[in-house]
């Protein structure tokens, strides 16, 4: 998408953190923003997983305004 | 970026062969076991062995999108232990996994731990000696071994998936070292070779390449009809704790790997390979209410056909017919395999210029 000319910002689990900043630099993305958020993220009821996007959302518009 | 070269560099070590060896580990380009350093004369030799250029360009290999030529496979086949006649196999073994619907990238790294599973057919295996035999999985064969191990370094050195960084197998198998290379026991299946069934012909070699999560063994050795051997088959691979039967409708390939014994028995009871895998499609099936809630549900590929609301209704461990892969291998005894895909890959094939 950012290569499109459309601001993105990733989210991903701390766990796969490193990944994709390797991912965004072959992408000739290195400063490609990104927010990390707890891991495991798959074994977490519904309400859980709701509360941990309602607080991804101010570091997302965060990344994605700074730039 | 730096400017992609399609020539690999070189490098001078002072030092013995153990030196060499120390210098490949410490730059992250071994899998934990020694290597053959790839000096210039013993990647020619490799190079001799194909009419294609040491620079052309097969590919990008992912995640990392490393640049894929005919001497950086020449050199991974080196350090992997190949015999240059081995070559074509393994050049044909990577522009398998390059194909697009092979998933290379996301098979290398998912945590699923899949790695390659070749199958070789035509008359190439025998003439290389890649066994299809006794013990034809284990890895104890030198062409089997080495041919596996050179595309999985190929695609760790080229690609970039490596437990420090990419790889994220959460468990893997021992298939990310050496791969699964074997050949198809042609001589002793009672069925036309697998490749043929696939509309190669049968003077032709290939390799047809699958990402698969494992080794899954059926063992059935009191029954003495065919259709008794399918019984314990079928119930062997009714298994929940694979993601397959949730992600069908990703047309992953099905490895169904018959001891001769095993085919024999089977094809004696009147069935052909066609028939086989319609049988095992029809009854390599779980019920709705097994899945439900259960593995990736939550990413679950089903077709419409799949009523959810009936507990009972039967959801079949792949897409069609054709996802089965029935290739017979190994030696004496009543221990047969199964090998599903892995996520995403539906595997390829390629023919094996020689």
């Amino acid at each position: 998408m950012e290569q499109q000319g459309r601001p993105a910002v990733t989210v991903v689990t701390q766990a796969f953190e490193g990944a994709a900043v390797a991912r965004a630099a072959a992408l000739g993305l290195p400063d490609h923003p990104r927010v990390a958020i707890a891991h495991p993220l798959a074994s977490r009821r519904g309400d859980e997983v709701e509360r941990m996007a309602v607080a991804a959302v101010a570091p997302v518009v965060a990344a994605l305004v700074k730039r | 970026m730096p400017a992609v070269t399609a020539r690999a560099s070189r490098r001078t070590i002072d030092g013995d062969f153990v030196e060499a060896v120390r210098y490949l580990e410490r730059e992250g380009w071994t899998d934990g076991l020694p290597v053959i350093p790839p000096t210039e004369s013993l990647v020619g030799e490799m190079l001799s062995h194909t009419k294609h250029a040491p620079d052309e360009v097969l590919g990008r290999m992912e995640p990392l999108r490393g640049t894929v030529t005919v001497e950086k496979v020449a050199a991974n086949a080196v350090m992997a232990g190949c015999e240059p006649e081995y070559f074509p196999v393994v050049l044909a073994s990577v522009r398998a996994v390059l194909q697009p619907q092979f998933h290379v990238g996301s098979t290398a790294c998912t945590t699923g731990g899949s790695a390659p599973t070749i199958i070789v057919n035509g008359p190439i295996a025998r003439r290389l000696g890649i066994s299809g035999g006794t013990a034809c999985f284990g890895g104890n064969i030198k062409p089997n071994a080495t041919i596996g191990r050179a595309l999985r370094l190929v695609m760790r050195n080229l690609g970039g998936a490596k437990p420090d960084g990419m790889e994220k197998s959460t468990q893997a198998w021992p298939g990310k070292i050496v791969g699964c290379c074997f050949a198809e026991n042609e001589a002793r299946s009672p069925w036309e070779p697998f490749h043929v069934s696939r509309g190669h012909a049968p003077e032709s070699s290939v390799v047809s390449v699958v990402a698969t999560r494992g080794i899954y063994p059926m063992t059935e050795g009191t029954q003495t009809t065919g259709e008794g051997v399918i019984e314990t088959l079928v119930a062997a691979m009714r298994y929940v704790g694979t993601p397959i039967f949730h992600q069908m409708r990703n047309r992953l390939p099905l490895i169904v790997a018959l001891c001769p014994e095993h085919a024999q028995e089977i094809a004696r009871a009147g069935f052909g390979r066609q028939q086989l895998c319609d049988l095992l499609y029809a009854e390599v099936r779980l019920p709705v209410r097994e899945l439900i809630g259960r593995v990736y549900y939550g990413a679950r590929a089903w077709p419409e056909w799949i009523d959810e609301s009936d507990p009972d209704a039967r959801v079949p461990i792949v897409a069609t017919p054709d996802d089965i892969w029935i290739v017979v291998a190994g030696g004496d005894g009543r221990h047969s395999a199964w090998m599903p895909a892995w996520g995403v890959c539906q595997g390829a094939a390629e023919t094996i210029e020689v």
